[in-house]
């Protein structure tokens, strides 16, 4: 009897044992894929929402622009893979490392700071090619529709197109987070620029619908060849022909940007103040 | 009963002064922000105009219509903003141990919870939302009436109550596994697409599920409708001053009770 009672306990500790450990994994797992699930979700909600948008825009409508309702929802799919692939966090880590003064010991290193952030940005990038573009790939192509590109060339420039602006970008948030060595508390100037890439850049809003008049204003400046140039090549808006153009424009803006931030960079070094302990 | 409300009155009141003053300590991200929210939420009413100017009315709803319909919603989002954006953050509540010194205190959790925090960047959203309902209110030829005033009224108060009650019941997964932020990103990107949007251009069971399993349907679409005299597919039988604040009641309720239900299992992770 006593045999047999200590025989239950012991079953039943060993059971809650396995019970924990599943559960722990359960904890694990949820931990490291919470936020990839969530994401995706996020994702497929922003892009589902924007095809049912534009299916609404385009009923009994052929073409607007010179765009078709199939080259549009490529458009928009794309610019959703691109978006979670563009991920930035350079201004996040080096505003850190400046208000806890930490930037201090980074001078002392044998490796360039920003070569630093860059090789950890491509890296973040890279695993969300994993981890958010390809589901998202997946599910859009057996629902919705594959994200086909008008030809192999256009394919082929869109990758290289979409290279560089991932270095535009990066370029710009650097340079916005080299303020951060001069004003210490940069506020959310990263939100600032967020707002601005999203309505500038044709992520959500293709500039060829807006007048004519701000189109002009808005080719000035850099932000439209973060989006909007490698999507157009993408769709066949803009023919591999005419692609030279505003990717030499994209690989200026490289250029200028670099100059700049070597630039800004050398002066940072110099006001380097530790704040922290 | 009196002296007790009284008194719950003076605690908000103080929470209030205190979340003032932390929040004018950092002045750079209210200036960043109050540039940052239009241009975010410009952007989607742009591209409603855009849509509609270049292409055609969006599922029969012309563009004041469609501002119409966004301007209510983002009123609610806005006093939402306001009041409760706290739930946003009940993950780090429940990893830093926040929720210890409240649990010590003679009070509702739920309450001390709620009034913790006024959030005063939201009223950038309120005023956004405000400027495009009252600007949509001019382009529809909305009739100012004592019976559209309380209609508007009840309808936005119903709205921030199920607007922050979905907010409390999905990001108080995080009391049972540790984890709900990334969540409340995922609901705002939903409640933005399907509040802003008329809810026909979605397939029928989308509506559906909108309408009866999370009630988001009621925030604006359906009031909008109402009011625009729009098909809106599922009809009700009386009218969206009731149905609105009524469920919002409802699901308050809910919130605080799943709230609470998870406040059972919360372990102080915090030091």
């Amino acid at each position: 009897m006593l045999i047999e009672f200590n025989n239950e306990v012991k079953g039943y500790v060993i059971m809650s044992a396995y019970f924990y450990l599943a559960k722990m994994k359960l904890l694990v797992f949820l931990s490291y894929r919470f936020e990839v699930f969530t994401s995706l979700g996020t994702n497929l909600i922003v892009v589902l929402a924007n095809i049912y948008l534009w299916k609404a825009a385009y009923k009994g409508i052929d073409s607007v622009a010179g765009v078709k309702e199939t080259q549009m929802l490529t458009y928009t799919i794309m610019s959703t893979l691109l978006a979670s692939f563009f991920s930035v966090n350079i201004e996040h880590a080096l505003q850190e490392r400046i208000t806890h003064g930490d930037i201090a010991i980074d001078f002392f290193r044998p490796i360039s700071i920003l070569l630093k952030y860059l090789a950890e940005d491509i890296g973040i990038a890279i695993s969300s090619i994993l981890s958010k573009l390809m589901p998202l790939l997946v599910i859009m192509t057996v629902f919705v529709q594959p994200p086909v590109p008008d030809s192999p060339m256009a394919f082929v420039l869109f990758l290289l197109s979409a290279v560089f602006s991932f270095l535009i970008l990066w370029l710009i948030s650097a340079l916005i987070s080299l303020l951060c060595f001069w004003v210490l508390q940069l506020g959310e100037m990263k939100t600032v620029k967020d707002g601005i890439v999203l309505l500038l850049s044709g992520k959500i809003i293709p500039l060829w619908l807006f007048p004519k008049k701000i189109q002009r204003m808005i080719e000035i400046l850099p932000f439209q060849y973060v989006y909007q140039t490698p999507l157009s090549i993408y769709i066949g808006k803009v023919q591999p022909e005419q692609a030279i153009v505003p990717m030499l424009i994209q690989f200026a803006w490289i250029l200028l940007f670099t100059s700049l931030l070597c630039f800004g960079w050398s002066r940072a070094r110099k006001r380097v103040l530790v704040q922290g302990g | 009963m009196l002296e007790n409300v009284k008194y719950y009155i003076s605690v908000a009141l103080y929470y209030f002064k205190l979340s003032l003053q932390k929040q004018f300590e950092y002045p750079a991200m209210i200036i960043s922000c109050v540039f940052m929210i239009p241009m975010m939420y410009g952007t989607g009413i742009l591209l409603l105009y855009f849509m509609v100017h270049n292409f055609q009315p969006l599922g029969g709803w012309s563009f004041p219509q469609l501002a119409f319909l966004f301007g209510i919603g983002y009123l609610s989002h806005g006093l939402m903003m306001v009041f409760s954006v706290q739930n946003w953050w009940i993950e780090s509540y429940v990893l830093r141990g926040e929720f210890d010194r409240m649990l010590l205190r003679p009070l509702s959790v739920f309450f001390q919870f709620t009034v913790t925090y006024i959030n005063f960047i939201g009223l950038v959203d309120v005023l956004v939302g405000l400027t495009i309902f009252l600007y949509s209110c001019k382009l529809i030829n909305f009739v100012w009436s004592l019976h559209n005033i309380i209609t508007i009224a009840f309808v936005i108060i119903g709205g921030v109550l199920i607007r922050s009650s979905i907010f409390t019941i999905f990001c108080s997964v995080a009391f049972w596994t540790k984890r709900s932020e990334s969540l409340f990103l995922l609901l705002n990107d939903m409640l933005e697409r399907t509040t802003q949007y008329p809810m026909t251009i979605y397939p029928y069971f989308v509506q559906f599920m909108l309408t009866f399993i999370v009630p988001i349907a009621f925030i604006s679409f359906y009031p909008a409708c109402e009011i625009l005299g729009k098909d809106g597919r599922i009809v009700f039988p009386l009218e969206m001053s009731v149905y609105t604040p009524i469920i919002g009641i409802v699901m308050f309720i809910l919130a605080n009770m799943f709230f609470n239900l998870g406040l059972k299992k919360y372990e102080s992770a915090g030091s």
